[in-house]
């Protein structure tokens, strides 16, 4: 009896394998197995169990021996095969280090929401976090997964310091000189203004430092590579919307729910952007999932200063606040755009993995 | 065939590998048989368990090292048994390492015990 439970639990068991080995070897094996069992059973009980405790643990091993070696031949994911059939393909690992640039935010957020729960532990480990990326990904020549990460890095040294700077500076004079300073149409100039003065300011800054990596060695296979795919800057600026949907919106208290599904949605432009073949197609994924999370923020913001609603929605556009978002988000998207009107050549419109086009000599 | 097979002539193969190869080398055998070879080509030191006999049967094959068969003693009641036996190339492997397994034993037998071969 216990010899049929035993072989009945060591079926099951097989299932653990993946299917193509069970289909293959599944029925032998456990032929293999019962005929061992049914061998160490007649000399003894201890022999029985000596036996069983073998098989049990090399069966553990060997299904993870098994899993470990298919998962190492793992075909590049499907999701990096450009639509037109030209592969550009890229591991999962790859995948993995490019999208959790969204999920951690998200992470953060979840954990402010926790009671009791500090957010400063999370923070210095987010910030350490993106540090080593940036760093791993300099060491690495700056490969594409790495570029939202400068992008954000850039974001927030230019929003702590130099976008400060620039509003200490010269917002006051603007204000000053203002036609009826501080009535709401002036406000929301002084906004556009300023925010305008952001993304101007990023845009400059993300170029300025492009070029002058272009001076080290390291950085000249990224420099090529904007030169061939000026999709590439906008995917750098694009790892900058995580900032400016956080924090710029923070003043307005964004719901946890909505943050996050914004920074998901974001995550998903990422996704569509390096399966895309075709270099408007990748931009388009960005613009798109940047005007959907924008959209989704700003719902919530609508919802909350008015009744809420979708009539929320449409009063907040009315509003100085609605006007403000969506002057933010026409910015952004100028922003992710701007690259390809300042490319000075058509390009070929390929990724590649060295950076460097086959035939791309000239 | 004509044309000569291609091996690597530095392998250093594992000590299941070998006595698996060892098992098959005078024929195909099934499943529990090599288990029971084993144990007795190495004097009860290695006890393959089914698990690790089939994922080591599994490279082996893809390795092209060894070849699936109909099992000789398969009297047809059983579901269409499988066997395995050793390939060309499998047979090569196997001779190389039985070599150089010789060229250490001669080595260590020259410096240790003093006896030139």
């Amino acid at each position: 009896m216990i010899l049929h439970w035993l072989t009945q639990l060591y079926r099951v068991l097989l299932h653990l394998y993946p299917a193509s080995f069970r289909d293959e070897f599944g029925e032998e094996m456990l032929e293999v197995f019962s005929i061992s069992l049914r061998e160490a059973s007649r000399k003894s009980v201890t022999a029985l169990v000596d036996r069983s405790l073998h098989e049990f643990a090399g069966l553990s091993l060997s299904i993870v021996h098994i899993h470990k070696i298919r998962y190492s031949r793992r075909q590049p994911c499907s999701i990096f095969r450009g639509q037109d059939g030209s592969p550009f393909e890229r591991s999962w690992r790859e995948l993995a280090f490019a999208l959790v640039i969204f999920l951690l935010p998200a992470g953060l957020i979840l954990l402010n929401q926790a009671p009791q729960v500090s957010i400063s532990f999370g923070l210095l480990a987010a910030v350490s976090f993106l540090g080593v990326m940036v760093i791993m990904g300099w060491l690495g020549g700056t490969p594409l997964w790495s570029m939202p990460y400068v992008g954000l890095v850039l974001v927030i040294a230019g929003y702590l310091y130099l976008f400060q700077w620039v509003v200490n500076s010269v917002a006051p004079s603007i204000a000053t000189n203002l036609p009826g300073a501080w009535d709401p149409s002036s406000y929301l100039l002084l906004k556009v203004a300023s925010h305008g003065m952001l993304w101007l300011m990023l845009f400059c800054l993300t170029l300025l430092i492009v070029a002058a990596l272009a001076v080290f060695n390291r950085f000249q296979p990224l420099l090529i590579r904007v030169q061939d795919d000026w999709t590439q800057l906008s995917y750098i600026l694009y790892g900058e919307s995580i900032f400016a949907l956080l924090v710029l919106f923070k003043s307005h208290h964004l719901h946890a729910g909505y943050s996050i599904a914004g920074l998901l949605i974001l995550l998903t432009g990422i996704w569509f952007f390096l399966r895309s073949s075709a270099q408007p197609q990748r931009v388009l994924a960005l613009l798109a999932c940047l005007t959907l999370a924008v959209g989704v923020v700003t719902f919530d913001i609508s919802a909350s200063i008015t009744s809420g609603g979708f009539v929320g929605l449409l009063d907040g556009f009315t509003t100085s606040v609605g006007g403000r978002l969506l002057l933010s988000w026409v910015l952004m998207a100028a922003a992710l755009l701007l690259p390809g009107l300042l490319a000075r050549r058509p390009s070929r419109g390929k990724f590649s993995s060295s950076g460097i086009q086959p035939g791309s000599s000239d | 065939m004509d044309k000569q097979l291609e091996y690597p002539t530095n392998l250093s193969l594992t000590e299941t590998t070998y006595f698996i190869l060892l098992s098959l080398f005078p024929g195909s055998r099934h499943g529990y048989s090599i288990m029971k070879d084993v144990r007795q080509l190495s004097d009860g030191r290695v006890v393959l368990s089914t698990g690790t006999l089939y994922s080591a049967l599994k490279r082996l094959l893809e390795q092209g090292w060894i070849e699936r068969t109909d099992d000789p003693e398969d009297n047809g009641d059983a579901r269409g048994r499988k066997a395995y036996r050793l390939s060309l190339l499998g047979q090569q492997i196997l001779e190389a390492e039985v070599v150089r397994l010789q060229g250490l034993v001669n080595a260590a037998r020259q410096r240790v015990l003093g006896i030139s071969t």
